[in-house]
């Protein structure tokens, strides 16, 4: 057997084109660069990798890989060094396990989410959405067949850890403060943790504190100016007095982000969406991509190609979230 | 904006110079020293303060006050419940 980690040279490379890897891709099995070997991708559901899953997924790094796995960028895991000949028995071992494998193609990708079940800052279930959007596409037998890859991702506030502005569909928690002045005691910790400048030298923020108009206590008093507000909750969460409160929450919507050779932002289409919104907007969307994208496009090219308003007047023409569209 | 120091403090705990956790660690040693309802300043240049001072309070059953922020520096008032 090889050193684990030998160099590899280039020249003597094999590009993956031949009509076998690609339908090996399609699989699960991604074929490496060194010729003969596959990585084997790992469906992970959420990045949630079960105790009884372990022992399998170990041995099959064992027996048949080179005693490691690797983990992705979409919270998914990847046993390379299998041999082209041993992929069905690696495949089997492993489905045995309750482990079955992720492709590449024109598909749903795994969906891309933060960690946001458990972290303080999340004000929305990210496990449930992850979960809903992920049996609606990327867990079905027979997958729903795009122009190009789909990569749907959810973060559970506006921190993003999980890049929803870089995923086709993108959908991010958002939270909006309410003040409650009479609680207020002037402590300035809402002003001091308000983030929603963009840069260490602008200080124009949502909230501002400014002397009192009405009288002594409490000496000062915050003042919110929404039309600056990022929503983050920060304020709300460090108020020690509930004097800022959780006034509204819902979800922001990105469209047609990507990465890759040539990156996009994500067009940000609305705020405050509902789940239900959500899930129906996205639904629209990518009815719309498959109508109108060509093969090999991806949705934020098609959304470009065809224009943003064009986009908008055929998806989002729904007089009930007209008011919460930022586009 | 910065309100002028009206209010004296019973006891000044200076941090500057020190980052989380040991502002928190400090201040609560220091609280030791005061009675319920006296007062505690705690100056400090660890951004940090700003989140784990409220958290701390709120866990300890101390008020906090206020805070203010000349460039740097932090200014924490609270009071022993």
């Amino acid at each position: 057997m090889e050193e684990a980690g030998a160099y590899v040279d280039p020249t003597q490379s094999y590009l993956p084109t031949t009509t076998k890897a690609r339908l090996y891709k399609t699989q699960g099995f991604i074929t490496q660069r060194a010729k003969g070997y596959h990585a084997l991708r790992l469906r992970i559901p959420m990045g949630r990798l079960y105790s009884e899953q372990m022992p399998a997924i170990l041995d099959v790094a064992k027996r048949f890989g080179r005693g490691y796995v690797t983990l992705t960028v979409r919270l998914g895991i990847e046993i390379p060094w299998i041999r082209t000949e041993q992929l069905e028995e690696a495949r089997r071992a492993l489905q045995e396990a309750g482990v079955v494998l992720a492709g590449c193609g024109p598909k749903a990708r795994a969906v891309h989410v933060c960690k946001g079940d458990v972290c303080p800052y999340s004000s929305l279930d990210v496990y449930e959405l992850g979960m809903e959007l992920d049996r609606r596409f990327f867990s079905a037998d027979e997958p729903e067949v795009f122009p190009h890859k789909l990569k749907i991702g959810v973060s559970g506030c506006t921190i993003g850890c999980s890049k929803p502005q870089f995923e086709d569909i993108g959908i991010m928690g958002l939270s909006e403060p309410g003040l409650n002045l009479d609680d207020c005691n002037g402590c300035n910790l809402c002003a001091e943790i308000c983030k929603s400048y963009g840069s260490v030298d602008d200080d124009s923020q949502a909230l501002t504190m400014i002397p009192n108009p009405g009288g002594e206590e409490p000496e000062r008093l915050p003042v919110y100016d929404e039309s600056k507000c990022i929503y983050c909750g920060d304020c709300i969460r460090i108020c020690p007095t509930d004097a800022l409160v959780t006034k509204r929450q819902g979800l922001a919507l990105f469209l047609g982000g990507k990465f890759g050779r040539h990156p996009r932002w994500g067009s940000r289409v609305a705020n405050f969406l509902t789940r239900e919104e959500v899930l129906e907007i996205t639904y629209r969307t990518l009815a719309w991509w498959k109508r109108k994208g060509k093969r090999g496009e991806r949705l934020g090219q098609t959304i470009d190609r065809i224009g943003l308003q064009g986009f908008k007047e055929e998806v989002l023409d729904e007089e009930s979230w007209r008011e919460r569209l930022t586009i | 904006m910065m309100v002028a120091a009206a209010v004296e403090a019973d006891l000044t705990l200076d941090t500057v110079g020190t980052v989380c956790p040991t502002p928190l660690i400090m201040a609560e040693l220091k609280m030791k020293k005061l009675e319920a309802g006296q007062l505690l300043e705690v100056l400090a240049d660890d951004p940090g303060v700003v989140r784990d001072f409220p958290v701390w309070c709120k866990n300890s059953g101390n008020r906090f006050l206020k805070l203010d922020r000349d460039k740097g520096c932090y200014r924490i008032l609270i009071r022993k419940g």
